[in-house]
């Protein structure tokens, strides 16, 4: 083995299973979960993989719905990476960006198709107050405590972990007729005894595969190898195996891939991707603990 | 955060100690209010729960008092206990360059005839003051030539070193203004290939004579590491290190493109590529970086006693960095230190 520089090193070690922490092709970090973290938000969670962490946290609140989707409520996601990715004198014109493109790109997650009367929590929970004038708006803020790669599947698990964890006050509306310019009058329970919780059943999550031009595909890249990885598309993917979402992150790369290939990727994902959220959905807490899961080695 | 603290002011009387030591001094003769366990926020001077363990390993960052009485923290920052080992992680530790440090980098920006070298491990941004400045005149071109840098020259820089490559340098000289200069012009200094970059606390790096280790796996395979004094290690396969001990001598790295380029020929894509060598290599780079976890020091000894230890227990490269591994690192380390003692 003469002198390779790290991108030939590292497709070395994909060709040969053994990537720069041990780790094969599919395999996953460790990815721990802990639900519950902070008391006073109405959901909360915390994701890590690996060394990438990010904390996630939901506030509710009232307010009017999208004119196109009237019974649908509305997700706003904001990522905060300043703890990660602090600003100094280079980077300041985008220090928002990434953080600003990830919450743009889970929001779209949660939007599902364009066109559609309902985002993915509408399918199994009903979020609206009063159709056309008041839905529950769930506002989803991350916070990453460290980046080490695969930033936006963390992102997508913590919210998708956070909304696991949320309970939604019931609400009863006070008038039907007359309703004033404001929305009518609601009151919501207050008796957190009382509060529901929400069915995440189809609510995706991201799974990110770096492709190899020799047709290989590697799961949850770390730092060091998305630097390295020319090719790394994101797949959003729901607990049924499929696909809501397809984007890629490298804006300014053109790479080729074949048909036979782009189809084994696809499928490995989504393969991927159910495997992982049943395996997250199967494992129960004890009553009243916060919820602690650890998947792979 | 305020710690409320007594802090008692003692008289000029004392013998003369350097300021730290005697900050040090006052600040334990203040009974504790409260003592620290794993998790908790330290600040210097506050006494951390030992446990119902008989015996402890002390870590970076604590210090028992003379009297034996209590285990105190020496920085600011997080108590972390793994077993036996109780330790405190510093809040921030920002690399202090010091002329005639070997130090890893990776390049960031090429222009103005210098590269800046990012001396500091996180891959977004770098903070101000852990930029090193590598400038045109201060590596060695390639072909050995000695001649004055020409606007070819210039136009080539990327040639040499192009952006996200590491390189290891020397430190020239610290200017006024807080600037880093480096030079790479001694044969063993230059781009390194072949290999991953791990990054630990830079107070684990100590001063030592030999920074480029070497850890023998048997059969004519090893593992290089290249310990850089500001936290960045390079572990790679002998051939990514620009000079080579064994083989014909000297070999400056046009030479090593030479061959590069051949076997880049013969071999085709990863063709050379043993599969057991980057088995070697990212196990060796497990171990450092677990090293780095427990915030152990790094010496020829740690890194090849835990090579050792993971190669006995069988361990998977991949399983290096989790619980059971690590507890066995520090007994291994407890008995080192009884050994030394």
């Amino acid at each position: 083995m003469a002198a390779l520089s790290s991108v030939e090193v590292w497709e070395a070690g994909v060709a040969r299973n053994v990537r720069e922490d041990g780790r094969e092709r599919t395999e996953f970090r460790r990815l721990t979960i802990t639900e519950g973290v902070v008391d006073h938000a109405m959901g909360s969670a915390q994701v890590d993989l690996g060394d990438t962490k990010v904390l996630a946290v939901l506030t509710l609140e009232l307010g009017p719905p999208r004119k196109e989707r009237p019974r649908s409520a509305i997700v706003n996601v904001s990522v905060d990476c300043m703890l990660s990715s602090p600003v100094d004198g280079n980077n300041y014109k985008q220090f928002d960006a990434k953080g600003r493109d990830i919450a743009r790109r889970v929001e779209q997650l949660y939007d599902g198709c364009r066109g559609a009367k309902l985002g993915c929590l509408d399918l199994e929970n009903d979020l609206c107050v009063s159709e056309g004038s008041l839905v529950w708006h769930l506002n989803l803020d991350c916070v990453v405590i460290s980046d080490d790669g695969s930033l936006l599947d963390c992102v997508a698990m913590a919210c998708r972990c956070c909304l696991r964890d949320a309970t939604i006050p019931g609400h009863e509306v006070l008038e039907q007729q007359d309703v004033g310019p404001s929305g009518p009058e609601v009151r919501v329970e207050e008796d957190p005894n009382l509060h529901r919780t929400l069915s995440c059943g189809r609510v995706p999550t991201y799974v990110s595969v770096g492709v190899l031009e020799q047709g290989q595909w590697v799961f949850d890249l770390s730092a060091a190898e998305e630097l390295r990885c020319r090719s790394v598309m994101h797949f959003g993917v729901d607990p049924s195996g499929s696909i809501r979402s397809a984007c890629t992150s490298n804006a300014n790369t053109c790479v080729s891939h074949s048909s036979g290939t782009m189809a084994d990727v696809v499928e490995a994902a989504c393969l991927a991707g159910r495997a992982l959220l049943e395996q997250i959905d199967a494992s129960n807490a004890p009553e009243g603990e916060r919820r602690v899961v650890h998947l792979g080695k | 955060m305020a710690l409320a603290m007594n802090v008692t002011i003692h008289p000029v009387k004392r013998k003369r100690e350097d300021a730290l030591v005697s900050t040090f001094e006052s600040l334990s003769e203040a009974s504790p209010s409260r003592v620290y366990r794993h998790g908790d926020l330290v600040s210097v001077g506050d006494a951390i729960q030992v446990g119902d363990q008989g015996s402890f390993l002390r870590g970076h960052g604590t210090r028992v008092t003379e009297d034996n009485a209590a285990l105190r923290a020496t920085v600011c920052g997080t108590v972390e206990r793994v077993n036996r080992l109780v330790t405190v992680r510093p809040v921030r530790q920002q690399y202090q360059a010091e002329v005639g440090d070997v130090v890893v980098g990776t390049v960031c920006e090429i222009g103005g005839k210098r590269w800046k070298v990012s001396l500091k491990g996180g891959r977004a941004g770098q903070h101000a003051g852990a930029e090193g400045v590598l400038h045109l005149s201060a590596v060695n071109l390639p072909g050995n030539a000695q001649r004055r840098r020409t606007w070819e020259d210039e136009l080539n820089m990327r040639n040499v070193f192009a952006e996200g490559d590491a390189v290891c340098c020397e430190v020239q000289q610290l200017h006024s203004d807080g600037t880093v200069a480096l030079h790479a012009r001694s044969a063993k200094y230059g781009k390194l290939l072949s290999g991953h970059l791990v990054c630990v606390p830079s107070f684990l790096v100590k001063r030592q004579k030999q920074n480029f280790l070497e850890v023998e796996f048997g059969e004519s395979s090893a593992v290089r590491v290249v310990l850089g004094y500001n936290g960045l290690v390079w572990v790679c396969h002998p051939g990514g290190l620009p000079l080579q001990k064994q083989g014909a001598g000297d070999i400056d790295s046009e030479d090593d493109d030479a061959s590069e380029g051949g076997e880049g020929e013969d071999g085709g894509h990863g063709g050379g590529v043993d599969s057991s060598c980057l088995y070697n290599l990212s196990l060796v780079r497990n171990v450092v970086s677990a090293l780095g976890r427990l915030m152990l020091p790094l010496t020829q000894e740690t890194i090849s006693q835990g090579v050792g230890l993971a190669r006995e227990l069988g361990v998977e490269p991949g399983a290096v960095a989790h619980g059971d591994f690590l507890d066995r690192l520090v007994e291994q380390e407890a008995m080192r230190r009884v050994a030394v003692e």
